[in-house]
């Protein structure tokens, strides 16, 4: 079965698109994310990441084009174990208290492990015999993850895990996703607009904007592949002409001086030019304060779904 | 690839299936509960209310008898003596005004268990789940969509039709009990008919597939209610509407027929037609001429229809009871495998 996880990737989406009642949610969407990678789904509100994970889980349906999970349609029954959904508002059956719901976990999974789902649950000490309407939200979001980290998935989607969870926690989940991911190899995809929470985490990233895929690949190529770089704004505004010749994302004038995120192209230099690496948070900052900036694919992360069926 | 597919789906078959009818028992659980209680109150209060009534008349040997005919009489007694009364004549009213309105009043309690079941136990089924979204915490675990549709509505189809089942057995063999005593109950009205016999029973399962279908096509919990209100409501109403027209009712002619023996009156529903038969054996239906006016008006107008004096009278003997009630079952089973595939084709479309 790891062979099969390494042949196909987690993720790959090709000319996917989804159109509810009120419109384009998610327009030619094609990306690729290798199995066993631990991935930053970053946007803006309504920016797609919620109907792209609800695809990926088999609640939706794609309009057009197609998302396959390791390598098999998404809506494919067979491939429901092989996945884990924490959806964004956490439903859980309020009246089930939290022991019945790692046993409905429980039923309802072949491959289910009681173990580390409890594990999951006391971190968060949350009482077994509480009932799930009673909990307060980041408890709820516990209890969802543990369904979720129970089932021993090969990819977990995780909607905004971590929106209701105090610092302390928040960290201690992030923990328990790094361990099974760590010893089972498994690939997270983890919805998020705390950038705060990536840091040193995600090893993937996919930026999302207007329902399409703007950044996506391995976050130390993306880091890489950027520079931050400091001058002499150009009279009369616009972008400066030693900047040109590169794939300028976004740019702040401070007074006479500029701020650029840039991808270079050739050296990045010129005289009087300070050219400093960016953070990852720098990068998507810039990204998202540029609606309209170039997209970019790393190799690993664009698409080969035509090829393999050609 | 394929063969581990099948290695992993056989056995997780088995552990699949236990797993959905615990999480159905488990939801509801309460519900379970509940509807035991309301099943076990209303047959004690049958059983009592039976054993009290025979036991009055059995106290004034009044068993058997059927008020009827002016003429009829019980074990040799008058039951409606031209002058005064009687301890017989005074047993049977003491028999009507004492447990006429219990049974009557506990039938239309059990005429109104499938509207309540539809709407509290069908319509919320699907409906809450896809309006609170827990329905996807189903839908992303290891199950299909349709064995969780299956689950969800086998369980309390077996429970609501099991618990009607009980209790119209009970009411059934309540209402037996002074069927004949109670001539003005016609059984083919919806108390005892809809309360009694396969047919109350057959009107369990389609209350709830009503309920269970408008809930998943609708997604919401409340329009759902109100729709499968109207739904059930309209079916009994429809149903009790139709039955007379089930079977050809029996015509009875008076004064002529002496192969007719007034006995076929005892038990039968009556009232599906009255009038006068002309010369050539037309019938005349009594209300031909309710718009006659005058002092003669009424004679003049049946004399102008070519009415003899040759009365008939349309009714559903006692012998109708039991194919009625098969064939009512039979039109509500019908209908509840249509809905049941109706949610079927519905899930499936949905994609599992």
């Amino acid at each position: 079965m790891t062979d099969e996880i390494d042949a196909s990737g987690a993720l790959e989406a090709s000319g996917l698109g989804k159109k509810y009642r009120r419109g384009w949610a998610l327009r030619d969407v094609a990306f690729r994310l290798p199995a066993g990678r631990i991935c930053a789904l970053v946007g803006p509100n309504g920016s797609g990441k919620s109907t792209l994970l609800s695809l990926a889980a088999g609640l939706l349906t794609p309009t057009t084009g197609t998302l396959r999970v390791f390598g098999r349609p998404a809506s494919d029954p067979g491939i429901r174990e092989r996945i884990a959904f924490v959806a964004q508002d956490k439903p859980l059956y309020p009246r089930f208290s939290v022991a019945d719901t790692l046993r409905l976990g429980r039923e309802l999974n072949p491959r289910w492990d009681q173990k580390a789902a409890e594990q999951v649950v006391a971190e968060a000490d949350v009482p077994l015999s509480a009932r799930v309407g009673s909990l307060s939200g980041g408890q709820r979001t516990c209890v969802a993850l543990a369904l979720a980290l129970g089932k021993r998935a090969d990819l977990l989607l995780l909607d905004e895990p971590m929106a209701d969870q105090d610092p302390l926690r928040r960290r201690r989940m992030m923990g328990a996703l790094m361990a099974e991911a760590a010893e089972r190899g498994t690939g997270v995809v983890i919805s998020t607009h705390v950038l705060a929470e990536l840091d040193g985490v995600c090893d993937y990233l996919l930026l999302m904007g207007g329902g399409r895929i703007r950044l996506a690949g391995e976050a130390d190529t993306i880091q890489a592949a950027h520079r931050l770089v400091t001058g002499p704004s150009a009279t009369g505004g616009g972008t400066p002409e030693a900047l040109a010749r590169h794939t300028v994302v976004e740019t702040r004038t401070t007074g006479r001086q500029l701020t650029a995120l840039i991808r270079p192209e050739g050296t990045p230099a010129g005289d009087g030019w300070i050219v400093t690496e960016p953070s990852l948070e720098d990068v998507l900052l810039g990204y998202l304060g540029a609606p309209d900036a170039p997209p970019m694919f790393t190799a690993e992360a664009r698409a080969t779904v035509t090829e393999v069926g050609a | 690839m394929s063969s581990i597919g099948i290695r992993i789906r056989v056995p997780g078959a088995r552990l699949r299936a236990r797993g959905l009818v615990w999480l159905v028992a488990r939801q509801h659980r309460a519900a379970l509960w509940a509807g035991l209680a309301v099943v076990v109150a209303i047959a004690a209060y049958i059983v009592w209310q039976r054993a009290e009534m025979v036991g009055y008349m059995r106290a004034h040997d009044i068993l058997g008898c059927a008020d009827w005919d002016a003429e009829a009489l019980c074990h040799g007694r008058e039951i409606s003596p031209q002058e005064g009364t009687n301890p017989t004549a005074e047993a049977f009213r003491h028999l009507m005004d004492t447990y006429r309105t219990p049974l009557l009043n506990t039938g239309r309690l059990l005429i109104a268990l499938p509207v309540l079941i539809g709407v509290f136990v069908g319509a919320p089924l699907f409906a809450r789940e896809l309006e609170t979204g827990t329905h996807q915490v189903v839908w992303t675990q290891s199950v299909g969509r349709t064995r969780w549709l299956i689950a969800k509505l086998a369980l309390p189809l077996v429970a609501v039709t099991a618990g009607t089942a009980v209790l119209a057995v009970l009411y059934t063999w309540w209402w037996r009990a002074a069927r004949i005593q109670f001539q003005d109950i016609a059984w083919g009205t919806a108390v005892p008919f809809d309360a009694t016999g396969p047919a109350a029973v057959a009107l369990a399962p389609l209350s709830f597939l009503l309920g269970a279908a408008a809930g998943l096509l609708l997604r919401r919990t409340v329009p759902a209610m109100v729709v499968t209100l109207g739904a059930t409501a309209g079916v009994q109403y429809g149903l009790d509407a139709l039955r007379p027209h089930l079977m050809t009712p029996r015509t009875i002619v008076s004064a002529l027929s002496e192969d007719t023996s007034p006995q076929v009156y005892v038990n039968a529903w009556r009232g599906m037609g009255n009038g006068y038969l002309s010369r050539s054996g037309a019938k005349i239906p009594l209300d031909s001429c309710s718009s006659a006016t005058g002092a003669h008006g009424w004679e003049r107008c049946f004399a102008r229809l070519g009415a003899t004096k040759r009365w008939y009278e349309e009714l559903h003997p006692a012998s109708h009871y039991w194919p009625m009630q098969w064939m009512q079952a039979g039109i509500c089973l019908a209908a509840a495998v249509a809905l049941a595939a109706l949610c079927l084709w519905w899930i499936g479309r949905r994609r599992a």
